[in-house]
């Protein structure tokens, strides 16, 4: 009887205990095989971290690899809203805007919110940093961020642009090139105790960032300096609203400099208005005026409609013609074509462009590059206008040949006259010269390779010849470095007026020209919107052009030649 | 049950975690140290990169022009035919000649020398 009894309890007992455990075992099955992805994906979250790893943002160099934009680390403040008790937060967010210069209630706002992570300020200063850090604040954090710096300041600010507070690339070449520069942010996924804590040693899933390549540009520093520094002279003797300047290679299109007025410090963009930061040699068109005539000369000698001694009556400056009159500053009588272009006669050049014909001469305005963009590796290029010749009025013939009813831009005057300079070829103007990676290896040579002849080696010659002449004894004679040989064309534009028709008191002053001669080193073409009082190219822009050329061309290291001394003219030369 | 058996087998799996535990936490220092490194590392890297910049801002010709200008100094570029140019001969230096035997062992530790370490080598 105790036996049987005996066995009855130990059965009970045993199957109790097996219910308890079948429980478990469900249980355990539910949870270990039914939801394992659910429970995997809770404890994933709480224990392990994702970070992004940021790239380091590619450097812009000069030709000479010296530095003109670059990435620093600076740190920026973050606060944990949580970790801060309530009656400490107004203390806090006071002492936190007086080192950072923000409204205290602005702070007091973020301090305020229920969440556990919020930034006060990004990318503070140093002296900022250093302050808050002995201030020792509980629950304010700093972590470490890239910042964009441009250490030689408003140094070709156009050409470089900026980068905001992102890194994205916001302005020129770094939006331009915004795809080579920005890397491929990296990750890196790391276990975090319970009190949050990062456990080294247990990393996974690590994939290292790829910092961003750098550009290596044609700009030369040095150039870029002096340029600007006669750019910013000229700009306020002047009294002008807008200024460009562009250096080029003739023969390989490469940019030396490109420089403009009113500008702006990248360091500080946001202080700076629209209207600094426009890069205008590229994004702004204007009439030409006078500089244009060596397209019109050019397409008529390399038809061959006319020759270099060949007469023309220049009326004694005053033409009737499409019905109006056309007029010359100074009356000239019979000149020879190569005066027409040194005296800058409007008469003569329309005498020749009638010889040339409406068609011939739209073929070559377009040969030159015209009406389309250079495709120069900045944003914001603008093609300017040229009507086709379907649209030309009766006057176009009379107009077009001295530089009105088409709008260029400063880039494209300065390729048409290395067209000249380089013996015919319409070359490719560009900036970046190759892309390399951190380890210097070369990721793309970004140097165009082409080129197009446009007009005659002996048209170009010929050319040479005669702009050689404006600045020897014509209107550019205030062009003539010391120790060199020149050749430009100057230009006087007036600019149109919003009531219609063109301003008397207007002009978009230039000077396009070449040094030295015989071998040309460079392309300089300067122009000022507005100049104040003096508006002609000759008084204007030709100064800076010799300014220029004679530092540039001996830091070039550029043998002098043996130059004629020729008298100066007076001081206002008209074209 | 053979007791000193167990007895043995208990005292070989005790040393064997023993041993595991020491490992896990011998890996979890050397992260340490090696965070700590790392860290260090990137500390010289962006100290290096401010010092780059303040190299580049003092040799920035608008700054350089300024200190000119306060000095009341002015530069000018020479006329080419004032400049007389030297032409400099490297010398070459004299490499001391490897024993064989250190050749070998230098050729035997770069097979184990990590790519980054040998990309540092590179680098110098």
């Amino acid at each position: 009887m105790d036996k049987r009894a005996q066995k009855v309890r130990l059965s009970l007992v045993f199957i109790v205990f097996l219910v308890f455990l079948s429980a478990v075992l469900v249980r355990l099955f539910y949870v270990q095989v039914l939801n394992n992805d659910k429970y995997a994906r809770l404890a994933e979250a709480q224990h392990l971290s994702t970070f992004i790893l940021k790239p380091q943002r590619g450097w812009i160099y000069d030709r000479n690899k010296r530095v003109l934009a670059m990435s620093l680390k600076v740190s920026s403040v973050y606060a944990v809203p949580r970790d801060i008790p309530e009656d400490d937060k107004q203390r806090i967010a006071v002492e936190l805007s007086r080192v950072l210069g923000l409204e205290s209630e602005f702070i007091l706002t973020r301090l305020s919110k229920d969440k556990a992570f919020v930034w006060i300020k990004r990318r503070i200063s140093e002296e900022e940093h250093r302050e808050l850090r002995e201030l020792k604040l509980r629950g304010v954090g700093f972590i470490k961020e890239n910042k964009r710096h441009y250490p030689n300041q408003e140094l070709a600010a156009h050409i470089i642009g900026f980068a905001g507070v992102d890194e994205q690339g916001l302005e020129g070449l770094e939006l331009f090139s915004q795809e080579y520069l920005k890397g491929v942010p990296g990750r890196r996924a790391l276990l975090r105790d319970a009190k949050q804590r990062v456990l080294p040693g247990f990393e996974y899933d690590f994939v290292p960032p790829v910092d961003g390549h750098d550009l290596i540009l044609t700009i030369d520093q040095t150039i870029q300096h002096y340029v600007e520094r006669e750019l910013s002279l000229a700009f306020s003797k002047n009294n002008a609203e807008g200024g460009s300047i562009v250096v080029m290679d003739p023969f390989t299109g490469e940019i030396f400099a490109l420089a403009n007025r009113p500008g702006f410090d990248p360091n500080r963009f946001a202080e700076a208005e629209s209207s600094q930061r426009r890069n205008r040699a590229v994004t702004d068109y204007f009439e030409p005026g006078s500089t244009f005539k060596i397209i019109t000369a050019s397409a008529a000698l390399n038809e061959g409609r006319v020759k270099l001694g060949e007469i023309f009556d220049c009326e004694n400056g005053a033409y009737r013609v499409g019905g109006h009159t056309l007029h010359d500053h100074r009356p000239h009588g019979k000149m020879t074509f190569v005066e027409i272009i040194e005296k800058s006669s409007n008469i003569g050049t329309v005498k020749v462009a009638q010889k040339l014909g409406e068609e011939l001469l739209y073929r070559y305005i377009r040969r030159f590059g015209f009406g389309t963009r250079t495709g120069i590796d900045l944003p914001g290029e603008v093609g300017g206008f040229i009507r086709p010749v379907s649209q030309w009025s009766r006057t176009s013939i009379t107009a077009l040949p001295m530089g009105h009813e088409i709008t260029v831009t400063v880039v494209q005057m300065a390729r048409a006259m290395a067209a000249i300079a380089n013996g015919g070829y319409l070359v490719q103007p560009y900036v970046v010269s190759r892309v390399v990676d951190k380890q210097g290896e070369l990721i793309e040579d970004k140097s165009p390779q082409v080129r197009e002849r446009i007009i005659e080696a002996e048209t170009a010659l010929k050319m040479k010849g005669i702009l050689k002449g404006v600045v020897e004894k014509g209107t550019g004679r205030n062009a003539a470095p010391k120790g060199y040989t020149a050749a430009g064309k100057t230009g006087t534009a007036q600019k149109i007026s919003p009531e219609g028709g063109y301003s008397h008191s207007e002009f978009v002053a230039s000077f396009i020209g070449f040094t030295p001669v015989e071998n040309p080193r460079f392309v300089i073409a300067v122009v000022f919107d507005n100049p104040r009082p003096s508006y002609y190219g000759g008084t204007v822009c030709a100064p800076v052009f010799k300014n220029i050329a004679e530092n540039i061309l001996r830091y070039a290291e550029v043998p002098e030649e043996e130059v004629q001394i020729v008298p100066a003219l007076p001081k206002e030369i008209e074209d | 049950m053979n007791l000193k058996s167990v007895f043995c087998c208990v005292t070989f799996m005790t040393f064997l975690c023993i041993g595991y535990v020491s490992q896990q936490t011998a890996i979890v220092k050397l992260s340490y140290e090696l965070r700590i490194r790392e860290n260090r590392f990137n500390e010289i890297i962006d100290h290096n990169r401010v010092l780059v910049y303040n190299n580049s801002s003092l040799k920035a010709p608008r700054y350089l022009a300024g200190k000119l200008e306060q000095n009341s100094r002015q530069l000018c570029l020479p006329d080419m035919d004032s400049v007389a140019k030297v032409k400099l001969v490297r010398r070459l230096d004299v490499q001391p000649v490897k024993s064989s035997f250190n050749r070998l062992k230098q050729n035997l530790l770069d097979v184990f020398i990590p790519k980054a370490q040998a990309a540092l080598d590179k680098d110098k």
